[in-house]
């Protein structure tokens, strides 16, 4: 499911690339709305977003299948850093905010705002299925975070299950790293990752843990995102997309300032 | 006919047989919860091998569920967890509640944080694979609802939230958290801190949910003086046959507390007891919640699939990825994150 936010994955692979220019810049937002656009006519399509400090703010997220799992990543610089990968095999959400600032030539910075949602409290308007954000940090206020079902803690990341909703459950599914498989065993020593080759080079996540169950709902969200990827078919009504000179408030930024603790994301209507 | 008379005695001894041969049936046929119900590791829900070496799933390990019986179990029903050998600490309440097993308490901070239904002991001391360098013994541990800082009927201001004890105030501030230093090797070679920290009333378990943790020997916690009794011997715990034998805290019959540390403290608790917690220090492997008569936690969630009841509730909670447990700030771990 998430093979590009693998060890492989690059921050600023994305936004980062067209933050040259403010045509380049434009020609990827356009692209970028394109891509969720297109989802909310039912067409099937991906959204990647891979950069570093995306912000991130919805009212509600119900989440079956669900799994988080603490895993590396590489920045373009070849260093590893440790995030949580929330995986869902399918979502939904009530409201919706992404932002996320450049700088960019010519201007001093340059902020990148998309929303959807219906404005309505009571319905989870947005739908998604098999995706995954890399988490840097999230607050859940309100009731916060519950876990229902069969809820698991201490898992190795790799044995989390969360695609395809139903059993046989995919190996790996949140893409651990060193993921090269032989008859189901993760191997691969990879120095940057763990600190010697003991068992023989069998890693299969020790060392990397997290927490599986059969459904999560978290209220009230905001934080920052490193990357997120939703292969399945994503529905986002009333999509708007924002522009604005400056480095304006983030999502996360608008949520804190406004004392957010329930009811619909301010700003969204 | 008159063969078939049988004297008093024997008329008797058939009625008395009779009635022991349907007892016996009765009891033969009595449904045992989870009885012939046993579940495997497969394929559809463990589709990773957890290997060790050259045994596949050595380090995958097997974990019996239990019910809400004293040392009671679902027969055959087991979670077979890939245990990450990253410890997980649950945390709250004071931090200098003594040092000594068993240490009764005197003037003590008098909050309690805390109240878990139906905790009991089982499988004490078992050796659980849970890292590539091999095992260790862990404790089992089944309740049925641990409520942190509900105030429900209980002072809830010892409860302290937000940064873990930066005030200094000797309390521990509610925290869950994994720190890969705590992990065998191999560990990751750039350690991380993921931690929740939640603002509220907190709950693991609850109606239809029993919860087993695999705890290590660090474990502690400390009840309070509603399950203490002073008596000539000592403090005794409720539902416990340990007498501390401090001669001053038997002397002045002061019971504000005491502290079951390092899990052999449990053998303690018998029977499924409710306890009110002023400290509590949890170090565990692995942590499952699940229904008391589940035959498969996989495919038979408490509550159903549709419709899954609660099982961990964590309020007004922050979740960060750093690098130590001191200030767990990712703006200063990561710096170039925006």
């Amino acid at each position: 499911m998430v093979d590009e936010m693998t060890s492989e994955a690059r921050f600023g692979t994305r936004w980062g690339r067209s933050a040259g220019a403010m045509v380049a810049g434009i020609a990827v937002l356009t692209c970028f709305g394109l891509a969720i656009w297109r989802e909310a006519f039912g067409l099937d399509a991906t959204l990647v977003i891979q950069n570093k400090g995306v912000s991130f703010a919805t009212s509600r997220i119900i989440a079956t299948d669900a799994g988080f799992g603490m895993t590396v990543v590489k920045g373009k610089d070849g260093n590893v850093r440790n995030v949580l990968r929330a995986g869902f095999a399918g979502a939904t959400m009530n409201g919706i905010c992404i932002s996320k600032t450049e700088s960019v030539a010519g201007f001093s910075a340059l902020t990148i705002t998309l929303t959807g949602g219906d404005g309505n409290n009571t319905s989870n308007e947005i739908t998604a299925s098999n995706a995954a954000f890399d988490v840097a940090e999230l607050n859940a206020k309100g009731s916060g975070i519950q876990l229902q079902g069969s809820a698991q803690i201490g898992l190795s990341t790799p044995d989390i299950t969360t695609v395809p909703g139903a059993p046989p459950f995919s190996r790996n599914p949140l893409g651990q790293t060193n993921s090269a498989f032989t008859n189901g065993l993760l191997e691969d020593y990879d120095s940057s990752i763990w600190n010697m080759s003991l068992n023989g080079g069998r890693m299969n996540g020790q060392g990397f843990t997290g927490i599986d169950a059969t459904k999560a709902t978290l209220t009230t969200v905001y934080g920052k995102l490193l990357q997120a990827q939703i292969v399945g078919n994503i529905t986002l009504p009333n999509l708007k997309i924002s522009v604005a000179a400056g480095a304006v408030d983030s999502c996360e930024t608008k949520a804190v300032n406004a004392g957010w603790s329930g009811g619909y994301f301010p700003g969204i209507s | 006919m008159s063969g078939l008379t049988l004297s008093r005695e024997k008329q008797r001894f058939v009625v008395g047989l009779a009635l022991w041969i349907l007892a016996a049936v009765a009891i033969l046929l009595v449904p045992n919860d989870g009885a012939g119900a046993v579940n495997s590791i497969g394929p559809n829900y463990q589709p990773l091998q957890c290997s060790q070496g050259t045994n596949t799933q050595q380090r995958r390990q097997t974990v019996n569920l239990s019910n809400d019986s004293v040392n009671g179990e679902i027969s055959g029903t087991n979670a077979y967890p890939c245990l990450a050998g990253v410890p997980w600490k649950f945390e709250a309440g004071l931090n200098n509640f003594s040092t000594g097993n068993g240490t009764a308490q005197g003037t003590q901070d008098p909050y309690v944080i805390a109240r878990v239904d139906g905790i009991y002991a089982k499988n004490p001391d078992n050796d659980f694979y849970y890292a590539a360098s091999g095992s260790a013994p862990l404790y089992q541990i089944a309740f049925k609802a641990l409520n942190l800082c509900s105030g429900s009927g209980q002072p809830v201001s010892g409860c302290e939230l937000g940064v873990n004890n930066l005030d200094g105030n000797n309390r521990n501030d509610v925290a869950l958290y994994a720190s890969s230093a705590g992990t065998p090797d191999p560990k990751p070679a750039k350690p991380y801190v993921l931690r929740f920290a939640p603002d509220g009333p907190i709950t693991l378990g609850g109606n239809g949910v029993i919860t087993d943790v695999i705890a290590d020997g660090a474990s502690s916690f400390s009840v309070g003086p509603e399950n203490i009794t002073a008596g000539g011997t000592g403090c005794q715990i409720a539902g416990g046959t340990k007498y501390h034998n401090n001669d001053l805290f038997a002397t002045m019959h002061t019971c504000q507390g005491i502290k079951l540390e390092s899990m052999a403290g449990l053998a303690w608790i018998l029977g499924v007891q409710t306890f009110y917690i002023k400290q509590l220090n949890l170090s565990f492997q692995y942590l499952i919640t699940h229904g008391g008569t589940t035959t498969d936690p996989y495919s038979d969630p408490p509550g159903g699939v549709s419709s899954p009841l609660t099982s961990v509730q964590l309020p007004n909670t922050r979740i960060t990825v750093c690098q130590t447990t001191a200030r767990c700030d990712p703006s200063l771990d990561y710096p170039n994150d925006d």
